[in-house]
């Protein structure tokens, strides 16, 4: 195990933050921690990186089956990467990477060369290669974000700790830089923890998604696993989108997401539900509808393919009988 | 013509920039024009005779020596205060923090006398030292204590800001690299606050020079011991050398100005290092 999780609290003021967690995150994973903000995701990454700590006597903290729990952040080679990039502002790019290194005591610091190529390498490695004498407020938002990564991986961090990678840049950038993170984490393979508030990301980019709200884990899984089988009405409700559908005559609320909605003709003796189409957006590949029910006047979405839209020739305004695979959660 | 000019988005460059230069012009530049017109009537073989003698070239020692040892305290000790006022939180800090704008607040001369009845040798302080045969009041010790008092709120009141508004994540961002706290300091709080450190330093400096009402009442003003520039040029002024003053006036003025524009290159070559 990498990083082991026991019974962490913590409280600031009275605010509880934290409220026991246990996580044991594998070698090598890429791990989101997902979660709304003041769900405690920041202050459990920060307390893995000796930037903040557990209550006293409320918590361990192990880094490669090692005891760091009282450890501060300098000691436990943990390679962190702050949402605002926290680049020194008045070192070059070639000087902030190479930091890590600079600062060891001397008997443990590598030669004025090795240190050179080691930065040179790690330029490289995030394709910042030629910008190395720039200062920091001469790069772009992505730019910066690639030097703090490079700078962090360069004490060859046991773990990899990112808060909010991506939050401060702008969609386009996000994504591409999405996309080479992944990569880039199959490439040299450091348990790396990201913290995101963004399902979508956590999805896409992580092996496991740790669920959290309100300073607990909610679930721990794959992302299929916590998309498709959500342990908790909460973790159904954050992870895409979900209608919440009553039953006739019955107290309790149903779960469907809007892909699991079928769509009949009004007529279709199969139908469980009617409903009227209130709105239909029909931009890109699938079409989405906004339902009324019948019965409850309960509002659904529903999606549905292009095709199969313009094969049953259906319009705003129209009748349909609806089947939902309903799941209780409550 | 004017669309010739490069369109800025704000507008009232040329009215603004006449205030300034007419406000400066009348405030600052031509008041310091007239000491050297006044001066002038001396002639340079005047003004020299004037300058070279030993009472004035020991004063002159005195007035930019100790201002620049009275610079170089505040600069080391107003950070500390600075640093202590801006990172701890602890009881009493708010009033702490207030008193730090005393020496502004009060008039000169009582802080003079304040401080005198506090050095003197029969004073307080004065009387712990003199068993050891340390004078403090009537000696340059004293001018050194009075220029110190004076000139602390320029280097505290520079840099609380630049402090405070310092991004915590970079000290915890050198913490999580493996540096120590007082590598994160040197490397990277300190290089960023140098330029802030530099001002508040100078403005400490260049108030010692000219400061009067403080140090007349602790300095005994001895001639050729403990008489500073700008006392003698008082003396001057009751004996109604008009002249003479003001070129005692005249070369304080180009000294400092000397100072200045070296500790301003300083502050640019040291801003240059941290273009951010």
């Amino acid at each position: 195990m990498s990083i082991v999780l026991k019974n962490i609290r913590r409280t600031f003021g009275t605010f509880q933050a934290l409220r026991g967690i246990n996580l044991e995150i594998a070698d090598h994973q890429l791990v989101a921690l997902l979660g709304p903000s003041g769900s405690g995701k920041t202050t459990l990454l920060r307390i893995i990186g000796g930037l903040d700590f557990p209550d006293p006597g409320n918590g361990t903290v192990s880094i490669h089956s090692e005891d760091v729990t009282e450890k501060p952040a300098a000691d436990r080679k943990a390679g962190f990467v702050f949402q605002h990039y926290a680049l020194f502002n008045h070192l070059s790019v070639f000087e902030n990477v190479a930091f890590g290194l600079e600062v060891r005591p001397r008997p443990t610091r590598p030669s004025k060369e090795a240190i050179r190529d080691r930065v040179l390498e790690l330029l490289r490695l995030v394709q910042l290669d030629g910008l190395e004498q720039r200062l920091p407020s001469e790069l772009s938002g992505g730019q910066r974000q690639r030097v703090a990564l490079a700078r962090a991986l360069a004490i060859d961090p046991k773990v990899l700790l990112l808060d909010e990678p991506f939050g401060a840049l702008d969609a386009k950038v996000r994504k591409d830089l999405r996309r080479w993170l992944r990569s880039f984490h199959q490439e040299i393979g450091v348990t790396t923890v990201f913290v995101t508030h963004d399902q979508q990301e956590a999805l896409e980019l992580a092996d496991v998604v740790v669920v959290m709200n309100q300073g607990q884990i909610e679930q721990t899984g794959s992302p299929q696993e916590v998309y498709d089988r959500p342990a908790t009405p909460f973790v159904y409700e954050f992870l895409g989108d979900v209608n919440k559908v009553r039953k006739p005559g019955r107290p309790d609320l149903f779960y469907v997401r809007p892909h699991e909605v079928r769509i009949l003709f009004a007529g279709d003796s199969s139908a469980e539900f009617h409903a009227k189409i209130e709105h239909l957006f029909a931009a890109g590949p699938s079409a989405r509808l906004s339902l009324r029910l019948t019965d409850s006047r309960d509002t659904l979405d529903a999606d549905m393919t292009r095709a199969q839209l313009e094969e049953m020739g259906l319009s705003e305004g129209d009748e349909v009988g609806l089947q939902l695979a309903l799941t209780s959660k409550t | 013509m004017s669309s010739k000019r490069p369109r800025s988005i704000l507008p009232g460059f040329g009215l603004s920039l006449g205030f300034t230069v007419a406000y400066l012009g009348v405030i600052v530049i031509f008041p310091l024009i007239m000491v050297f017109f006044n001066a002038s009537g001396l002639g340079w073989s005047g003004f020299w005779q004037t300058l070279a003698t030993p009472r004035v070239l020991s004063a002159c020692r005195l007035s930019f020596g100790l201002a620049l040892l009275a610079g170089l305290l505040n600069g080391i000790f107003g950070l500390m205060i600075a640093w202590v006022l801006t990172r701890y939180r602890f009881p009493g800090r708010r009033f702490l923090d207030a008193s730090v704008d005393l020496p502004f607040a009060m008039p000169t001369a009582v802080a003079g006398i304040a401080l005198t009845a506090l050095y003197a040798p029969n004073g307080w302080l004065g009387s712990l030292a003199k068993p050891y045969g340390i004078k403090i009041a009537f000696a340059p010790a004293g001018i050194l204590i009075a220029l110190v008092f004076i000139g602390l709120p320029f280097v505290v009141r520079t840099l609380q800001p630049v402090l405070e508004d310092f991004e915590i994540a970079q000290e915890e961002a050198a913490a999580s690299l493996g540096a120590t706290r007082w590598q994160t300091f040197r490397r990277v709080v300190f290089p960023q606050i140098v330029p802030a450190l530099i001002t508040g330093t100078t403005l400490a400096f260049a108030r010692a020079v000219g400061e009067y009402g403080s140090v007349v009442f602790i300095a005994g003003n001895m001639p050729g011991k403990t008489e500073i520039l700008p006392l003698l040029i008082i003396t001057k002024l009751e004996q109604f050398d008009y002249p003479g003053a003001t070129a005692l006036a005249a070369m304080m003025l180009l000294i400092s100005f000397a100072l200045l524009l070296l500790i301003n290159f300083l502050q640019r070559k040291s801003l240059g290092k941290n273009r951010a």
